[in-house]
C-alpha cells in the first residue's frame, strides 16, 4: 500500500483502509496498482476532493478498469457529476 | 555465494581444528582440556555444512553462537553477516514448514543464488521474463519459492490458459508462485469456468486461485493452522480466497443469483469472506432490498453493500430518522459501508435538518435517465472535505444538544433483558398480538417496511423483532413493553414521545 503514498496519502489514512477493507479486497487492490495509480490520476485530473474517502469506503471503484471507468464518467455532464461525488461519494452509484 | 562462503568458512575451521589435534597428538594436557571440545566443535561444523549444502535437509540449524564466533574471527562484514542470518532464517523457517506439515518435502528445496539461472530458464520456458520483474518482487520469488511448485503453477497456468502480463500482473505472479499450487489453480479454474467466467476474468479476482488457509492438520493435533499470511509478516501480503469463493458461489446459487451476475457488476463479492456474504444476503432479503438491477451498473450499489457486516440497527435508523432515508438508502445501500454506528453523526445532522428546515434540506434531488435520485448534501453527509463536522456545529461534544433527542425512561431495564437474544426470526404468533393489531393502521401503504404515526417513521421490523424478543423472555405485553419496543433506538424528540404513547396507549 505504500504506493499511495505518492499521491500525498498518509499511513493513518493507509490503516482505515485496510481496517475498512475485506483483506481479499485489499489484497486485489495490491494486485492492481498501475490500473488504481491511474484512476487516482484521473480523479485527480476532473477534480475529485473525496478520493481518500472513496478509497477507504468505495475501494472496489478504484479497481475498475481505468479506460472504462473514464468512458462512464464521460457518459455524464462530468463536472456536474464530480460535484456530486464531492458532496456525497454515493453518487459514484450514478456512473 | 554467503552460503557458500559460510561453508568455506566452516570447512577450513574444521581443517584447523584437525591441524590442533594432530599437533597435539602427544600433549596430554592439551587433550585432557581440549579435544573433546575441538571434537565437538567440528561435528557441530559438518552439521551445519550438511544442512547448508542438502537442499532437502529436515534439520534446524541452532548453532548461531557457533556461527557468530565463525565470522568474527574471520571479520566477515556487517552486511555479510546479515545475509547469512537472512538465510538460516529462511532455512529454519522452511524446516518448521515442513515438520508442521505446512510443506512438502519437495519445498523444502530452498534457492539459492547458483538457482537464479534455473529460475529464468523457468520463467522463460513459460514464456516470462524473471528480469522484467521488479527487484522486490524477483527476491521474494528467489525467497520463497521452491523450484518444483514454480514449475507446477507454471505449468497448471498454462493449462488453463492463464496469462498474465509480467509487468502489470507482477504481484499477483509473484503471489500465485509462492501462494498457489497446482491442484488449487485446477480445482478453482474448473468451477470459474463452468460458472462462466473466462481465464482473464478469473486473474482479475486472482486470489481465488490461492490457498486461503494452509490447514493441513497432521495427526498431532498441536499444529495449527497456518494462515499464508503469517507467514510472510514482514514481507509482501498474499491472500487467498479460494474457499470463500467456492463457497459464497454456492451461496449465491442458492439464492437464485448467478456468477456471471456478481462478476459484471461488483465482481468482490465472489471473494468476500462468506460468514459476511451469507449474513448481508438473509438481511436484505428480510428488508426487501433487492439484488436485481434492470441497468448496467459499475459499481451496484447494493452488491457494494455487501461487502460489508451490515446491522439492523443502523438500516432502521435510516429508515427511521428522515422521511428520504428509505428512499436514499434502497438506492444507496453503500452508505452502509460508511455508516458502523449508531451514534454516527449522519443520523444527528438528518434529524436536525428535517427537524429545523424540512425534508428537502438534507438532499439533493439527481435526475438521471428520467429516473430521480438522491444525494446527500456535503454538508450533511459530513464525508465532503468542505463541510466535514461543520453542519450546525454537531460534533460528538454538542450531537445530543443540539438535537435535543429526548431519552425515554421506563419502570424496567428491558434492555438488559433482550440483549444478546434479539434474533431476526419473527414468531408467526406476534402478528395476532393486540398491541401490532393495532398499530396496523399506521402502517404506510406505500411502504411496507414503515409505520408512520402522523409523521413518525418507525420501523415495522425493528418492533417486530423487538417485541417478539421481549415475549418470549416472558415480559408481559403491556402499553410500557410495546412502547419500549416501539422507539428502541428511535431518534424522538420528548414532544413526539408523548404524542406517540398516546397513540398506541390500549390500557385504562
Amino acid at each position: 500500500m505504500e504506493f499511495l503514498k505518492e499521491f500525498g496519502i498518509t499511513d493513518e489514512v493507509i490503516y482505515r483502509i485496510e481496517v475498512n477493507n475485506d483483506k481479499a479486497l485489499v489484497f486485489s487492490f495490491i494486485c492492481s496498482k498501475d490500473n488504481v495509480r491511474k484512476n487516482i490520476e484521473y480523479f485527480e485530473s476532473i477534480g475529485i476532493e473525496v478520493i481518500e474517502l472513496l478509497l477507504i469506503y468505495r475501494l472496489e471503484i478504484f479497481l475498475i478498469d481505468y479506460e472504462i471507468l473514464v468512458k462512464s464518467f464521460e457518459s455524464f455532464q462530468v463536472p456536474t457529476l464530480v460535484q456530486l461525488i464531492n458532496e456525497d461519494i454515493n453518487a459514484v452509484n450514478l456512473l | 555465494m554467503m552460503v557458500k562462503r559460510l561453508i568455506d568458512l566452516l570447512q577450513k575451521a574444521i581443517i584447523k581444528n584437525k591441524e590442533m589435534i594432530a599437533l597435539n597428538k602427544n600433549n596430554n594436557d592439551w587433550n585432557n582440556v581440549y579435544k573433546k571440545q575441538v571434537e565437538k566443535e567440528n561435528r557441530n561444523y559438518k552439521k551445519i555444512i550438511t544442512a547448508l549444502s542438502d537442499s532437502k535437509s529436515r534439520n534446524f540449524i541452532t548453532d548461531l553462537e557457533i556461527i557468530d564466533k565463525l565470522l568474527e574471527i574471520n571479520n566477515v562484514s556487517e552486511e555479510n553477516r546479515n545475509d547469512i542470518y537472512q538465510f538460516i532464517l529462511k532455512y529454519n523457517k522452511k524446516v518448521y514448514d515442513y515438520k508442521i506439515g505446512n510443506c512438502s518435502i519437495k519445498d523444502l528445496e530452498l534457492l539459492g543464488e547458483n538457482d537464479i539461472s534455473k529460475l529464468k530458464k523457468l520463467f522463460t520456458k513459460y514464456g516470462y521474463d524473471f528480469d522484467k520483474l521488479p527487484s522486490k518482487i524477483q527476491e521474494v520469488i528467489v525467497d520463497k519459492a521452491s523450484i518444483n511448485n514454480i514449475k507446477e503453477v507454471f505449468e497448471t497456468l498454462l493449462n488453463n490458459n492463464y496469462k498474465l502480463n509480467i509487468e502489470k500482473d507482477a504481484y499477483l505472479l509473484m503471489s500465485l508462485l509462492i501462494g498457489s499450487n497446482k491442484s488449487t489453480i485446477s480445482k478453482i479454474s474448473k468451477l470459474a469456468f463452468s460458472k462462466g467466467l473466462t481465464s482473464d476474468e478469473v486473474l482479475t479476482i486472482g486470489g481465488i486461485l490461492i490457498e486461503q488457509s494452509k490447514n493441513k492438520v497432521r495427526s498431532n493435533k498441536l499444529y495449527e493452522r497456518f494462515n499464508i499470511e503469517n507467514v510472510i509478516d514482514d514481507g509482501p501480503r498474499v491472500v487467498g480466497s479460494e474457499e470463500d469463493f467456492e463457497k459464497n458461489v454456492k451461496e449465491l446459487g442458492k439464492w437464485g443469483i448467478s456468477v456471471r451476475y456478481i462478476y459484471d457488476r461488483c465482481k468482490y463479492v465472489l471473494i468476500c469472506s462468506n460468514e459476511v456474504l451469507s449474513h448481508n444476503l438473509s438481511l436484505f432479503q428480510d428488508y426487501g432490498f433487492s439484488l436485481k438491477t434492470k441497468n448496467n451498473k459499475l459499481c451496484f450499489s447494493t452488491l457494494s453493500a455487501l461487502l460489508k457486516y451490515n446491522t439492523v440497527e443502523i438500516i432502521d435508523r435510516f429508515i427511521e430518522v428522515h422521511p428520504f432515508g428509505l428512499e436514499y438508502l434502497k438506492n444507496n445501500l453503500s452508505i452502509l459501508r460508511q455508516v458502523s454506528s449508531l451514534e454516527d453523526l449522519v443520523f444527528y445532522k438528518l434529524y436536525y435538518s428535517n427537524k429545523n428546515f424540512g425534508s428537502e434540506a438534507a438532499f439533493i434531488k439527481i435526475v438521471n435517465n428520467n429516473l430521480s435520485q438522491l444525494a446527500l448534501q456535503g454538508k450533511v453527509s459530513g464525508l465532503s472535505s468542505t463541510y466535514y463536522n461543520a453542519y450546525a456545529n454537531i460534533n460528538e461534544d454538542s450531537k445530543y444538544i443540539i438535537t435535543n433527542i429526548f431519552i425515554p425512561t421506563y419502570s424496567r431495564d428491558y434492555y438488559s433483558l433482550i440483549k444478546n437474544k434479539i434474533s431476526n426470526d419473527i414468531s408467526a404468533t406476534i402478528f395476532d398480538n393486540k398491541y401490532i393489531q393495532c398499530v396496523n393502521r399506521y402502517s404506510d401503504y406505500k411502504e411496507p417496511l414503515l409505520y408512520d404515526f402522523d409523521g413518525i417513521r418507525i420501523s415495522k421490523l425493528k418492533v417486530l423483532r423487538i417485541f417478539d424478543t421481549l415475549l418470549k423472555v416472558g415480559v408481559e405485553a403491556n402499553d410500557e413493553s410495546f412502547l419500549y419496543a416501539l422507539l428502541y433506538n428511535t431518534m424522538i424528540s420528548r414532544d413526539d414521545f408523548v404524542k406517540i404513547s398516546k397513540m398506541v396507549k390500549l390500557e385504562g
